[in-house]
């Protein structure tokens, strides 16, 4: 049997939870939560041994990483953007009343669009590293799956009154 | 590989209940969540051609979520896509009947008499 390479308790806490939230979300957005989730796993085992396990693989090393660095200029404007919708189903028609949601919207598109539907050279490095590594062997927890599912659906309230604002009333 | 099994198992879940809710943008992004995961997995080499119809496709429908046409024509490709996701999963399960028989036979019948033994006075 293969010898696994271990990795620091927190690493793989961190990735768990960030597959999570790939599981969580969405249009494209799920893979800036794989990319991180790469990251903290690459930082941990090392740039070396990935390289070494990429050549026994028979995969270019250069061309994933050619691939994951566009990945990172692209990935956060297309969350940013993700972000500041408010709603989020995107099958209503545009209202012609938000002026600023319609541009945050079209400004996705146009950077969401750009990622690819198949990432393969990405998620052939994630499987390669949770092959040889103990997070393919654990799961992730109930709670990092619900984190994005109950939250992004809602519209955050803010509270209503202001601290202090009776106060100013009074005076 | 319990983990990958759990996020395509997560990710096939959420695809059909946005489904079945009718928000095919999020259905089909959730599929193909895990039919990357799967394509990984198999190592299965997709023609590029395909790949590039299939990315038009989305395209259009990304843009225009509420054309059927467009729909129905990466509901087709969903369909032939998930032989894929299929595959994967058996791969897991092999892959785990594997192990199971490398630890042995836990509950053997000759076995059972080892629980019960007395401390000596």
């Amino acid at each position: 049997m293969e010898k696994l390479k271990s990795i620091l308790p927190l690493t793989s806490q961190t990735c768990l939870a960030k597959l999570g939230m790939w599981c969580s979300e969405r249009l494209s957005v799920e893979n800036y939560f794989l990319m991180e989730s790469l990251d903290v796993l690459i930082s941990d085992v090392g740039e070396d041994y990935v390289k070494k396990k990429c050549k026994e693989t028979g995969k270019d090393w250069d061309k994933t990483k050619e691939v994951i660095e566009k990945m990172r200029k692209l990935m956060p404007k297309v969350k940013t953007f993700y972000d500041a919708i408010s709603n989020k189903t995107f099958e209503k028609k545009e209202d012609p009343k938000n002026k600023l949601q319609n541009e945050i919207k079209k400004y996705f598109k146009k950077y969401a669009i750009k990622v690819s539907l198949i990432q393969k050279d990405i998620y052939d490095l994630f499987i390669l590293l949770a092959k040889n590594t103990p997070l393919g062997r654990q799961t992730i927890r109930a709670e990092s799956f619900k984190i994005l599912e109950h939250l992004t659906h809602k519209k955050i309230e803010y509270g209503k009154k202001r601290f202090g604002e009776e106060a100013v009333k009074k005076e | 590989m319990r983990l990958l099994q759990q996020m395509m198992e997560k990710k096939i879940n959420l695809s059909n209940e946005f489904m079945l809710k009718k928000s095919y943008l999020r259905g089909i992004s959730h599929f193909y969540g895990a039919y990357n995961l799967a394509v990984s997995l198999v190592d299965f080499n997709e023609d590029f051609k395909i790949t590039k119809i299939r990315q038009k496709v989305w395209k259009r429908f990304f843009l225009s979520s509420s054309n059927k046409k467009i729909l129905s024509k990466l509901m087709d490709f969903m369909r032939k896509d998930r032989k894929v996701i299929n595959m994967a999963f058996n791969q897991i399960e092999e892959q785990d009947k594997d192990k199971e028989e490398g630890l042995g036979d836990l509950d053997r019948p000759l076995a059972i008499g080892v629980v019960s033994y007395d401390f000596p006075e």
